[in-house]
């Protein structure tokens, strides 16, 4: 082939790429009046819709709590979320299964990342019973146990604007004073959600955080073995 | 003028072009895409956490 007839087709083909993209793009271009912020107007309104979503979390590192391993020496021995290093003398343990070599560092951190206020619903899998003397009836029956929680507001001015809790009848000591946990199922559970907690969970940067805190009072009759308990939040939009 | 040299440059135009082409073809495509991610980011409503401990025979004496 001569190089001049090549040179003419190549030119051709590119002449021909040219314009489909010339027109491709003129389409495309027309399209953008459809993309998310695009101004309709010269007035400067913005052409978003941001809908409503609701997420909480458990703050990663505040989101499981361990005390380790130990025994009682002194009826009952007390572990706590709140105070270092989170048990008392009646608490036998060993370095490095004490609650600080295991990582404890405080209660469970919950924040609500959504852009909504939520009410905040919070249960547990067990109750003291289960829980802190597994089911053993002598255990039950005999001796002091007692599985507690305790809300504390971590919000610069407050997380949660109206502290509620339904069936305990208080609604801020609740908050600052230790009270039997809600296990799912039994009568504090509101409607399967769980204890009615906060009815505004507030969406802002600095208000947004609460900490959930524990005590357990293990007497000396409660059985060896692990314990686990899983502590569910629920949130729902607030009306 | 290399005619070789003309060649080469028209190659690489029709590449340019197709190049461009695809980039425009995608431009409200992403847009629709990230519009999607924003409205059809699932909720989560619910968390769990775990709590735990592990309680070893007490070797002392106990009223229980």
């Amino acid at each position: 082939m001569k190089s001049s007839n090549l040179l003419t087709i190549v030119a051709v083909v590119a002449v021909a790429f040219a314009l489909f993209n010339l027109l491709v793009t003129i389409n495309k271009v027309g399209d953008l009046n459809s993309i998310t912020g695009y101004a309709e107007f010269d007035t400067g309104t913005a052409d978003v819709e941001i809908e409503s979503a609701v997420h909480i979390r458990f703050v990663v590192g505040e989101d499981a709590l361990d005390w380790g391993t130990g025994s009682v020496n002194t009826d009952p021995a007390t572990l706590d979320s709140v105070t270092s290093p989170y048990n008392d003398a009646n608490w036998d343990c060993t370095p490095p299964d004490c609650p600080l070599d295991v990582g404890m560092d405080g209660g469970l951190e919950l924040e609500n990342y959504g852009n909504v206020n939520v009410d905040l619903y919070v249960d547990t899998t067990e109750n003291a019973d289960t829980f802190i003397c597994d089911d053993d009836a002598n255990c039950i029956a005999t001796a002091t146990h007692d599985f507690n929680w305790q809300f504390e507001d971590l919000g610069t001015t407050a997380s949660c604007t109206d502290k509620d809790i339904d069936d305990v009848g208080g609604d801020e000591a609740f908050w600052s004073g230790w009270e039997d946990v809600c296990r799912s199922g039994d009568p504090c559970d509101v409607g399967g959600d769980g204890l009615f907690v906060c009815d505004e969970f507030l969406a802002l940067d600095t208000d947004d955080t609460i900490e959930i805190n524990f005590q357990l009072l293990v007497p000396i009759s409660a059985p060896a073995g692990q314990r686990d308990v899983i502590i569910t939040a629920t949130a729902i939009e607030s009306l | 003028m290399n005619e070789k040299l003309i060649v080469v440059l028209l190659l690489v135009t029709i590449v340019l072009s197709v190049t461009s082409l695809a980039i425009v073809s995608n431009i409200t495509d992403f847009s629709d895409n990230f519009a999607r991610a924003l409205t059809q980011q699932p909720s989560q409503p619910t968390q769990s956490a775990s709590v735990g401990f592990t309680i070893e025979k007490s070797t002392a004496g106990g009223t229980g």
